[in-house]
């Protein structure tokens, strides 16, 4: 698959009266495309940074980076990216057909493509009813899901989303997560920004964790989730198999006649279904528990503190 | 190009903001003057209401300047609305171009109709079309042209009050630019001269717009003068212009 | 290279091109100006292109002046005089203004009066023919000073639409001024052009009374010839 965010040693230093802020650290990154990028990182990491650089609102400090193969200020390349900025400021002043019209137009769509596509987006957001509503009489709410639709109105290859579900109702929040997994359905990349981990955990494929302006962890989701502990239920177990087996699990419980037996290291799984055949039980099921990407994030946190 | 529709949605945000009771105030102003003069002046209630329009659009005109001047840009950056619009495949030469052309349509627009209202009365008054009076309208039109795009550059660099400030300095500076000559050579200290010479060389002289007093006269003015004029002032405003876009190049929008 | 030109260089190219711009044409649009006498003093009040209104406004003051002082003696021929010429220092095309300041003080202040018309005069070129009438005047009535008087009617003859007392006037300006030939000439112009009646009467008075004079007084012989012959085809035409 191909590479379609590329940074190289990206840094970001903010100049302020009191102090300088290195709010990006020699971030050097990789998306393919194709996925969706979870960008997860604790509150000031530097995530709406990247996004600011990349999209060249801000210029970096030191380093490049590439989109699609273009370099960053390449007007050309956001012909096909979306954004969705974190605070959903917009024009305050236009409806949010008109507000839709308004990048259709930006976009040299013609008339009908416009009218097509703002009537596609409003529905897929939800908004229909709202269609001749000012934004300024928007909720939050209702705010962010007109800048998922603006964010598509050019039927982006790449979808830059800063936080896009966070004031979102639970029901809205399922509506963009599925929303965003038909994005990448499409065979679109989609850079979600967030901190609801469970929402990154449920749809992205990939994640980056950046804290303090660094990267400390990236993969995808399945290969960084370590397996935490591995659950194994069995059967006719005798005291002298169950004292064997103590020696080697965490625990070791007895639910409904079976028996529940928590086994934390991967390589004492081997022996311990040994240990039961060979005593006479027999086991019904082995699940390995993975990590929970908060578990990752807290401990991936911890470890760079 | 993208200058078209970034312009066109400055312009209905403009209308929407209700500009419009300026033109009302405006017209409040001259029907007002027309009748109050006519006790004070000895037959010359005419010259008098012709003159308190002109400059009552004068006024209107450059307050509706500077205050969509001041306003188009910053407010794009402080409320963040820029960033979708710089998401897009906009040039940062497109945003400034689109922006200073919205700001100057809404004010050409609303002097337009002040300049409608304006010809009406004097047309009733006078009892014949009073067409001779757009000669010194146009000229104030391109002078409102210049004080948009210097609101528009020192709204680039600073707050929209402090721009505000400096754009009426402008606009009272760049009609007594004719008086710095004559204080470069009074000046005591060479820092005054200095800057006396700074603005003198700098500044647009604004005076150049006027001909409001010839106009009313009804003085005979060739057109090369009034064609001469409008470009210098289009220059002036393209200077603006080459200037924010300098500004907002280099700027960063976090 | 090329494209860092292009994007950084050509601004300020743009800018320096345009500034270069500026300068002959500010110059072009100072030389119309002369040229048209559109160009002002350096006015004392400050009015930042509100000067007409500022002029209007004393113009207005002044009014109330007027009607406020009985008599005018030296002071208020000072105080008035300064008014209207910071009015027309504002408004340099406000005719009313030069008349009325000129006639305001064309008996006790003649001289004051001939000043502020003949500014007016100065910053108009095609001012009615009443303002230069009006320092006429002052000139002939009230200074007494005929040559002066008729500098200021030969401006106000000029005008298509002056009245013909006015030809009159400067007829008898030459007159007194001691030009008798040329004020003979005008007289038998203005015999001659006369449209109405009483006009033409008017004028066969002065020229017998003229002629008169000259044949009686009048050293130069020619001209004594010449006021002879003229009264003779007058009186034949008659
Ligand atoms: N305009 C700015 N001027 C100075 N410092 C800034 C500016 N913008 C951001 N910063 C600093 O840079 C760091 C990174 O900020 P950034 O907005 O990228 O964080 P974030 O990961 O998006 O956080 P959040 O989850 O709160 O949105 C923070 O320490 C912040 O204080
Ligand atoms: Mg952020």
């Amino acid at each position: 698959m191909a590479v379609i965010i590329k940074t190289e040693a990206l840094s970001k230093v903010y100049n302020t009266r009191n102090k300088n802020t290195q709010a990006l650290d020699n971030l050097t990154l990789e998306v393919e495309s194709g996925c969706i990028f979870g960008y997860l990182g604790p509150n000031g990491a530097g995530k709406t940074t990247t996004i600011n650089i990349l999209l060249d609102f801000i210029k970096p400090t030191y380093g490049r980076a590439w989109i699609m193969g273009k370099e960053i200020g390449d007007v050309k390349a956001k012909e096909k990216i979306g954004f969705m900025p974190e605070n959903p400021y917009f024009y305050t002043h236009l409806t949010s057909w008109e507000f839709l019209d308004f990048f259709g137009r930006i976009f040299h769509l013609d008339k009908t493509t416009r009218r097509n596509r703002t009537e596609k987006l409003l529905e897929m957001v939800g908004l229909k009813k709202e269609q001749k509503t000012l934004l300024k009489n928007f909720s939050r709410g209702m705010l962010q899901r007109i800048g998922i639709a603006q964010a598509l109105i050019n039927e982006p290859d790449l979808v830059f989303l800063d936080e896009p579900i966070a004031s979102l109702d639970p029901i809205g929040r399922r509506e963009i997560r599925t929303l965003i997994k038909k994005i990448k359905a499409q065979g679109k990349t989609v850079f979600f920004c967030s901190h609801i981990l469970s929402d990154v955990e449920q749809i992205c494929d990939e994640v980056a964790i950046l804290k303090e302006g660094r990267l400390i962890e990236k993969g995808p989701l399945n290969k960084l989730l370590n397996v935490k502990e591995i659950e194994v239920i069995a059967q006719g177990l005798n005291s002298e198999t169950l004292e064997a087996i103590n020696k080697l699990s965490k625990k070791t419980t007895s639910v409904d006649g079976n028996w529940q037996i928590i086994i934390e290291k991967e390589k004492d799984l081997p022996s311990t279904l040994d240990i039961i055949q060979k005593g006479g039980g027999r086991y019904l099921s082995v699940v390995p528990h993975k990590e929970t990407l908060e578990e990752l994030f807290f401990s991936d946190i911890e470890k760079n503190v | 190009m993208n200058i078209w529709p970034i312009a066109q949605s400055s312009f209905k945000e403009s209308m929407r903001q209700k500009i419009l009771y300026v033109i009302v105030i405006f017209s409040f102003i001259t029907i007002l003057s027309a009748l109050l003069y006519k006790t004070l002046a000895i037959n010359q209630e005419v010259k008098l209401m012709k003159d308190v329009g002109l400059a009552a659009m004068v006024v209107l005109g450059v307050l509706v300047a500077i205050f969509t001047g001041t306003n188009s840009i910053s407010r794009e950056i402080d409320s963040k609305t820029i960033h979708t619009l710089l998401a897009k495949p906009v040039k940062r030469s497109e945003f400034v171009l689109g922006k200073f052309l919205g700001a100057g349509l809404t004010t050409l627009f609303n002097l337009a109709i002040m300049t409608i209202g304006f010809l009406i009365i004097v047309a009733i008054v006078e009892k014949g079309a009073p067409f001779y009076l757009l000669k010194a309208i146009v000229l104030t039109a391109v002078e409102l042209l210049i004080l948009v795009s210097a609101s528009i550059f020192f709204s680039t660099i600073f707050p929209q009050a402090i721009s505000t400030i400096f754009a009426l300095l402008l606009f009272l500076v760049g009609h007594v630019t004719n008086l710095l000559p004559y204080l470069i050579s009074k000046a005591e200290t060479i820092g005054t001269k200095i800057i006396a010479s700074i603005f003198y060389y700098l500044l647009p002289n604004l005076q150049y717009f006027n001909l409001r007093a010839e106009v009313v006269n009804n003085l005979s003015i060739p057109v090369s003068l009034i064609l001469l004029t409008i470009i210098y002032g289009i220059l002036y405003a393209a200077i603006g212009v080459v200037l924010s876009i300098f500004v907002i190049r280099g700027k960063d929008f976090a | 290279m090329n494209k860092i030109f292009f994007k950084w260089g050509i601004i300020p190219l743009c800018f320096i091109v345009l500034v270069l711009l500026l300068k002959p044409i500010s110059l072009s649009i100072d030389d119309i100006r002369r040229i048209q006498g559109l160009e002002r003093a350096v006015v004392a009040t400050p009015n930042f292109g509100f000067d007409t209104i500022l002029a209007d406004i004393l113009w207005v003051k002044a009014i109330q002046y007027l009607g406020g002082i009985p008599k005018i003696t030296e002071v208020e021929g000072a105080v008035i005089y300064k008014m209207f010429d910071r009015i027309t220092d504002l408004d340099p095309q406000f005719t009313e203004a030069y008349k009325l300041g000129g006639l305001t003080l064309s008996v006790e202040e003649s001289e004051k009066a001939i000043s502020l018309l003949e500014k007016g005069i100065i910053n108009n070129k095609n001012i009615e023919w009443t303002v230069p009438y009006y320092a006429s005047i002052s000139a002939f009535f009230h200074l007494k000073d005929y040559k002066e008087a008729m500098r200021f009617l030969e401006i106000a003859v000029k005008a298509p639409d002056h009245p013909p007392h006015i030809d009159r006037l400067l007829a008898t300006a030459n007159n007194l001024a001691g030009y008798k030939e040329l004020s003979l000439d005008m007289w038998q112009d203005i015999y001659k052009n006369a449209a109405q009646n009483y006009e033409k009467d008017l004028a066969y008075k002065n020229l017998v009374k003229l002629s008169e004079e000259i044949i009686q007084s009048h050293p130069d012989k020619d001209l004594k010839e010449k006021a002879k012959a003229m009264l003779k085809d007058v009186e034949i035409k008659r």
